[in-house]
């Protein structure tokens, strides 16, 4: 898998800037590492071909393209938070899923699946060895990947129509079209062969076939040396053990040190009852309340419409809720103990008594910075639908989304979070939607936390850059 | 990274999870962002291992330290209104990804940038 990146070469420090045609260039960047024309890094912003006018975003032909590539991978079709590695189930499932797709209409059990979707013993059947399902399209026609029309032979070339099923095909008008966007429509065509299904570097059953996938594989040495730098990282900064004695000895931004000092500490009460640690807390019941059971159970389908969820009426009572975890079993509420809610004008600093930070208040954001995050959330509501944590994190809320990046199951590199949405445009506007939040984070609250807790976060990010 | 020594974001509305610790390796920067009307009472940030709670208001900016128990509290919401609420934001370092930076960096030094095969 691949994306397109665009460079702009001027006005590159503002993240929101919109407004006339400037010099842009552009990149190809892989899931899996490295770029075709390695364009830097940080000047980089992620595009669609749609977005940049190399396919026409009126035709559904382009759009096709896109939505396609963006559901090549398996991962897609997995819950992204998913914590374990995908198993050969999952495959075996995502495989039959895509049959079905093929075999729309017939509803199939692996069985007929089997029967159906033909094994290579059956291939001299020429309606198997095409890709039809007898019965169920018309006779003597095959779809096109792009346009997904149902076409005659005639409307293929030779070679096109005898690929195997599990193969995408072009009818020779597409192909026409494909043809004529140069290099942009041979990537478009392409880049589907990266991979049939799941990408890891390994063997997998694509449709009825062995397939390697194509996906370059981290080796042991590879495996050594992350594991290397990242146990340097946490020996240099442990955080279970950072004391603000230790992060100060590092010696970085000692201005914000002093201002550190002017906040208000506010003393260790030591740790809340035992039995309510993992509990949901409150502090808005009148009657308090220790380690009661919820009623309900947190199941992935439990959303409650308003004024239905009554483990918690203060809040079914303003908006349809969502109560999900991964793992339905009891879940419990416990009161927080009485007067134990602080603020403080100059910031507050909750210190427990090994002299670690467990907590602070630091400045607050302006109103402008604040609503253009609104804006983004709505986009990030759009493109990231709701995020399923596990049985730690079980959450009563009204939506919950995640964007950034994140480890790929299966290959364990690197890679973004990708916007769930079907249509290939929202793929565009949630990259930019990706990159304003990231802005706003540089731009202003990072700014804001440096002024006070630089001397704790100027060290880690001088580490991470000294790694690029 | 995605933006610093951040590996990604999580935006939550009205977000009330049970007490928990986060597999993260630094502090977590969290934002406080009321939308309508905002809030009646309720959604601030308990931190269960010191026994506190640091109130919330909007636009507050807060860190945290990920490894130790912390949650917001329940939030008591105005009737019916479902145009108000609050958000919170949390810019967080994660260990595995931080892992996956390494290994696609390791990975990439040695087999190079990859060409796109074209037919």
């Amino acid at each position: 898998m691949a994306r397109i990146t665009c460079v702009i070469f001027a006005n590159t420090n503002d993240d929101t800037q919109t407004g006339d045609k400037i010099p842009t260039g552009y990149d190809i960047e892989f899931v899996l590492g490295g770029r075709l024309s390695n364009l830097a890094r940080c000047d980089l912003t992620y595009t669609t071909a749609t977005a940049e006018g190399f396919v026409d975003a009126t035709d559904n032909f382009g759009g096709h393209l896109l939505r396609h590539q963006m559901t090549a991978s398996v991962e897609n079709m997995r819950e992204v938070v998913a914590d374990e590695p995908a198993t050969e189930l999952e495959i075996v499932v995502a495989d039959k899923s895509l049959k079905k797709v093929r075999c729309r209409k017939s509803e199939l059990t692996s069985g007929a699946v089997k029967k159906h979707c033909a094994s290579k013993t059956s291939n001299k059947n020429e309606s198997n060895r095409t890709g039809e399902c007898s019965g169920l399209r018309p006779s003597g026609k095959r779809s096109c990947h792009p346009c997904s029309e149902l076409l005659l032979k005639s409307e293929f070339s030779k070679t096109q129509w005898k690929k195997p099923r599990d193969g995408q095909m072009y009818c020779i008008n597409c192909h026409g079209k494909i043809a004529s966007m140069g290099p942009m429509g041979r990537v478009l065509k392409n880049s589907h062969s990266l991979s049939s299904g799941i990408v890891d570097g390994r063997q997998h059953l694509v449709h009825g076939n062995i397939r390697w996938d194509r996906a370059i594989r981290s080796s042991s040495s590879d495996r050594e040396i992350a594991d290397k730098l990242l146990a340097e990282f946490k020996t240099s900064f442990d955080i279970t053990k950072a004391t603000v004695t230790s992060i100060k000895k590092l010696g970085k931004n000692e201005e914000s040190y002093v201002r550190f000092q002017l906040m208000q500490n506010v003393e260790d009460h030591g740790p809340i009852s035992e039995g309510s640690m993992t509990d949901f807390l409150t502090t808005v019941r009148t009657q308090r309340v220790h380690h009661i059971p919820f009623q309900h159970h947190p199941e992935q389908s439990g959303s409650w419409p308003i004024n239905t969820f009554t483990d918690s009426p203060s809040m079914s009572t303003g908006t349809r809720l969502k109560f999900r975890c991964k793992v339905s079993e009891s879940q419990y509420i416990s009161s927080f103990p009485e007067g134990r809610i602080v603020h403080h004008v100059r910031g507050t600093v909750l210190k427990n008594n090994d002299d670690m930070i467990i907590g602070a208040r630091c400045y607050t954001l302006n109103q402008q910075v604040l609503n253009e995050m609104k804006l983004v959330y709505d986009e990030i509501e759009k493109h990231r639908p709701f995020l399923t944590r596990g049985n730690a994190v079980a959450n009563v809320c009204a939506n919950f989304a995640v964007t950034g990046l994140k480890q790929d199951n299966n290959t364990k590199l690197l890679m973004t979070h990708v916007p769930r949405s079907k249509d290939a445009s929202d793929a565009y506007q949630e990259m930019q939607m990706r990159s304003k939040l990231r802005g706003i984070f540089v731009k202003n609250i990072y700014p804001l936390v440096q002024k006070e807790f630089g001397w704790l976060f100027d060290p880690i990010t001088e580490w991470v850059n000294r790694g690029k | 990274m995605y933006a610093h020594f951040v590996t990604g974001v999580t935006a939550g509305k009205l977000f009330w999870p049970r007490s928990h610790t986060d597999l993260d390796v630094w502090f977590t920067i969290l934002v406080c962002q009321d939308y309508g009307e905002g809030i009646v009472a309720g959604g601030d940030f308990a931190f269960a291992s010191v026994g506190n709670i640091l109130k919330c208001k909007h636009g507050d900016v807060l860190i945290y330290n990920p490894t130790f128990h912390h949650g917001t509290t329940e939030f008591k919401l105005y009737a019916g209104d479902e145009d108000s609420g609050r958000i919170f934001y949390a810019f967080f370092m994660k260990k595995e990804v931080l892992h996956a930076s390494f290994l696609s960096k390791s990975l990439q030094e040695r087999v190079g940038v990859q060409p796109l095969e074209l037919v």
